[in-house]
């Protein structure tokens, strides 16, 4: 990439910041004619006063390097220069900054501040500001720390650039609105001062603004995540890279993970991949590559970088394996797939292999039903019991019943012999094709990667026989997903869960961000059923990304048979980031329950140790460093939560969690045209028969934080502020205190600050600082 | 500690640093040391020459841009980086250090570069 290349972009950003850092890099090394080309032609569409000026200074430094100018000589006298530069134009008051000698920055630093204050041009004001920036008199750094709220960018921009590198501290009092400003640049930029202050709220700041729907505003994010320190980065980063759908940004994003050795990264990516449409896991597919280039490179692994190697592609299988019994398990659970002559005949296939009996074995220890290990026990018994029907192998085809038929294709699971792939190819073609026959088939072809099958599938998907539907969506949802967008509505419409749950994976492939929001509605709704059905779609998701959301879904959702799905969802991905996780709610209950989670903290750990993640000497020190941890977080949650906080500048995030179900539902309707009801009763089928979820009794809790019960009220107050162009407002009233409401659709853009309006809201929770925080019902002046 | 290797040649019109294995805050530190040193003597137009260096880290990164800002701010020097692979080209570029701090493919390049601008 050239400068060319960058600023013609930045310059034709819509983002005015992106524009005046383009503009100041041509005034600074601006030299080809080709950039001087661009500056004139696109001068012609620059409607900003602030940058037209600079577009002004860019082409006469541009000009004068090629050359086209003659270059203005400046002698100056450090004595007079203070009244020389007061006396000059804008245009040469800037000629002077950008000519001015280095050896006489030091000496003239002295009058910089008073130039400062008088100075009247926003562009001259950011030169002086960035030039004297580092010769800054100490005892008037709050010259420049009152520009940070100007109305112009370019000093906001230079001043906060500034103090990042002299002063961070002083930059606290100014970051609440720092950190909301609609400028990606300056969000980005503060963000990087916040880390010097308070690195989990800057985090969570970085982790937001990645988030953020606006291009720019993630691209603003990704370049401000190479200065954070690299732990600090990583997560924010891996949950992008999870949910992006941009491959510009995605490859520019995983640039963190190519350049930084991080032994965890690969496997984390590998998650990634595997998760992802083939397009983004080719691009995650390089970055892991890269990463793995970059930890054998630097040599943190020593001489045992070939180890690690073999250890990540045997992990990466392991847990392939795991993932598919994880789902055999979900599938055991459902009435309709109770007896499936398919799932049987697959099951008895996969125990033949050492690795799928020793992830069944494992199975055994997680905290799942009584049913489910009973029936794992048969599956795994040398002599299978009459209830598990056999494969029968010596017979030929043609003397074959079609339920042996349905059997023996279901056994198929490598493409060992050309004659498999003929005869799937001619059992999925072919409309005579018994339809359970056929969509056994069409599954072992993806398994056995046969991709001659599109277009049949692409008709069969409409087929009233919905196994076979179900066969040819997963079918699709695997080698062709974009071709199903515009009908996945549809099918979450289904009664039957197969087809439903197929629709949801091929979702989460097509736009993670959106099946992650949906999960997270369901977990947070006050319907248990939408509740439970969050707990059997889980399979689905990467787990490093739910997992939070599962800690504080446990916060407020003690029965048993949540915690010991939960915990199953833990054992089944054992992580050394895990481990803090279960801390927190092992912490949070007593008794039994506690204990439980005690015994799958230790499991993990020993699991750990086997894997050679955690050494025996860090073993001893992991409970102390988890419990001081946990008392500092519980200090903070005491502390008033700093106004610079994620979650007091965008109050709606994290109460979003437990109240934004029909927001989101709303919108995930809306792009997917299906109903609401239809989403929330999706899976319940499943759930209901999801034995491993086990009973409904409570674990016993320990106090928490103050809920409110959501029950419609009115109130009436004077509108202190309005933020998030009208999606919230604060509001105190007289006698029932402050209120923070909540407008979904931004009803509060038209009302104005001072006035008094009656509010119907539905109130929600109440913070510690006791504001009740509420979603608009109605409005009325 | 990662492995990396400094040479330093002034044999040139101007100062070259030679960067050879993983540059990251140590490989930094060690470079802005001798460059203010350069700097304060009046050398102010330097290169930095990555030909043989395979990656620069989170903290390199940032320790580029403050030789960077020291170079072209404190001293009004120049500063090129030279022999960027494509990942190094890449992820300054993504970091806004390019074009913040210029760059050329070679070190005759750069050296051409100082004495016409």
């Amino acid at each position: 990439m050239s400068l060319e290349v960058d600023v013609t972009s930045d310059l034709q950003a819509p983002i005015k910041s992106f524009r005046i850092f383009a503009l100041e890099q041509i005034i600074r090394d601006g030299s080809s004619s080709d950039i001087l080309n661009t500056l004139e032609k696109q001068q012609q569409c620059e409607d900003d006063d602030e940058c037209k000026l600079l577009f002004v200074h860019a082409i006469a430094a541009v000009k004068q390097r090629l050359n086209l100018t003659e270059k203005v000589n400046f002698s100056i006298d450090a004595e007079a220069f203070p009244q020389r530069f007061v006396a000059a134009s804008v245009n040469e008051r800037l000629e002077i900054l950008f000519n001015l000698p280095a050896a006489l920055i030091a000496p003239l630093s002295k009058w910089a501040p008073d130039l400062l204050e008088k100075e009247s041009n926003p562009t001259v004001a950011a030169t002086i500001i960035k030039i004297f920036a580092r010769r800054w008199p100490k005892d008037r750094v709050n010259d420049i720390t009152a520009k940070l709220l100007s109305e112009s960018l370019s000093i906001r921009l230079a001043v906060l650039e500034v103090l990042i590198q002299i002063s961070p501290k002083s930059l606290e009092k100014f970051l609440p609105k720092l950190l909301i400003s609609d400028d990606p640049r300056i969000r980005a930029l503060a963000i990087r001062g916040l880390i010097e202050l308070d690195p989990d709220e800057a985090i969570a700041h970085l982790d937001f603004l990645l988030a953020s729907p606006e291009r720019h505003h993630k691209l603003a994010a990704i370049r401000n995540s190479f200065f954070f320190p690299f732990n600090c980065a990583r997560e924010p980063i891996l949950k992008f890279l999870a949910l992006e759908k941009d491959p510009d940004l995605i490859e520019k994003a995983g640039c963190l993970f190519e350049v930084n050795a991080d032994p965890e990264a690969p496997f984390r990516l590998a998650d990634i991949a595997q998760n992802s449409l083939s397009q983004k896991a080719v691009l995650i597919q390089n970055i892991l590559q890269n990463s793995l280039n970059i930890i054998q490179k630097t040599g943190i692994l020593g001489d045992k970088f070939e180890v690690f190697q073999n250890d990540f592609q045997s992990r990466i299988i392991k847990k392939k394996v795991v993932a598919f019994v994880q789902e055999i398990l979900s599938k055991w659970g459902m009435p309709e797939l109770e007896a499936d002559v398919e799932l049987n005949a697959v099951v008895l296939q996969a125990v033949q292999r050492k690795d799928v009996r020793e992830a069944f074995q494992q199975a055994l220890i997680w905290e799942i039903s009584d049913k489910i290990k009973d029936k794992i026990r048969q599956y795994l018994q040398p002599d299978k019991p009459e209830e598990v029907p056999s494969i029968e192998k010596n017979l030929s085809w043609d003397n074959l019943s079609n339920e042996e038929r349905v059997r023996r294709i279901a056994a198929i699971d490598l493409p060992s012999q050309a004659e498999n792939i003929t005869l799937l190819e001619s059992l999925s073609t072919s409309d005579n094709t018994p339809g359970d026959l056929r969509a056994t088939a069409i599954r072992a072809s993806i398994r056995l990667q046969i991709r001659t099958l599109g277009s049949i599938c692409e008709r069969l998907i409409n087929s009233p026989d919905v196994n076979l539907a179900s066969a040819a969506l997963e079918y699709l949802g695997f080698f062709d997903p974009e071709k199903l967008f515009h009908l996945i509505g549809k099918f979450l419409q289904s009664p039957l869960p197969r087809l439903r749950m197929t629709a949801l994976r091929v979702l989460q492939k097509l736009d993670p961000a959106q099946a992650i929001s949906n999960l997270k509605a369901m977990f947070f709704s006050n319907n248990q059923i939408k509740k439970d059905n969050a707990f059997s779609l889980m399979v689905y998701f990467d787990f490093a990304l739910i997992r939070e959301m599962l800690c504080h879904f446990l916060e407020s959702n003690n029965e048993n048979k949540y915690l010991d799905a939960a915990l199953c969802y833990f054992q089944a991905n054992p992580d050394f980031d895990n481990l803090f996780i279960l801390y927190k709610i092992q912490q949070n209950l007593l008794g039994d329950a506690a204990e439980k989670v005690q015994r799958v903290r230790i499991k993990t750990i020993e699991h750990l140790q086997n894997l050679g993640k955690i050494e025996a000497s860090r073993i001893s020190l992991l409970e102390e460093e988890f419990s001081e941890k946990w008392k500092k977080e519980q200090e903070k949650k005491k502390e008033a939560i700093p106004d610079y906080s994620v979650k007091k500048l965008f109050p709606e995030l994290p109460s979003l969690i437990s109240q934004s179900a029909v927001a989101i539902l709303n919108e995930f309707s809306l792009r997917y045209g299906i109903m609401l009801p239809i989403i929330f009763s999706l899976g319940i089928a499943l759930f209901l028969g999801m034995n491993f979820l086990g009973e409904g009794k409570k674990a016993p809790v320990k106090p928490k934080g103050e809920e409110l019960l959501p029950v419609e009220t009115s109130v009436s107050g004077l509108v202190n502020e309005v933020f998030e162009r009208g999606c919230s407002a604060a509001i105190q009233t007289e006698k029932k205190g402050k209120f923070l409401v909540i407008a979904k659709h931004g009803e509060f853009s038209e009302i104005k600050p001072g006035e008094k309006y009656t509010f119907t809201i539905l109130p929600m929770r109440k913070t510690p600082d006791g504001v009740i925080v509420a979603y608009l019902q109605k409005l009325e002046k | 500690m990662e492995s990396f290797e400094i040479k330093f040649d002034e044999s040139l019109a101007y100062p070259v640093f030679h960067v050879k294995g993983y540059y990251s805050d140590h490989t930094g530190a060690q470079v802005a040391e001798k460059a203010n040193q350069l700097l304060r003597g009046g050398k102010v137009r330097l290169i930095i020459d990555f030909t043989e260096c395979f990656s620069i880290n989170s903290p390199g990164i940032a320790s580029l841009m403050d030789l960077g800002l020291i170079v072209t701010d404190d001293f009004k020097g120049r500063l090129i980086l030279t022999g960027l692979n494509t990942l190094c080209l890449k992820v300054l570029n993504i970091a806004g250090i390019i074009p913040f701090i210029e760059s050329t493919p070679t070190i005759p390049e750069a050296i051409k570069q100082l004495e016409t601008k």
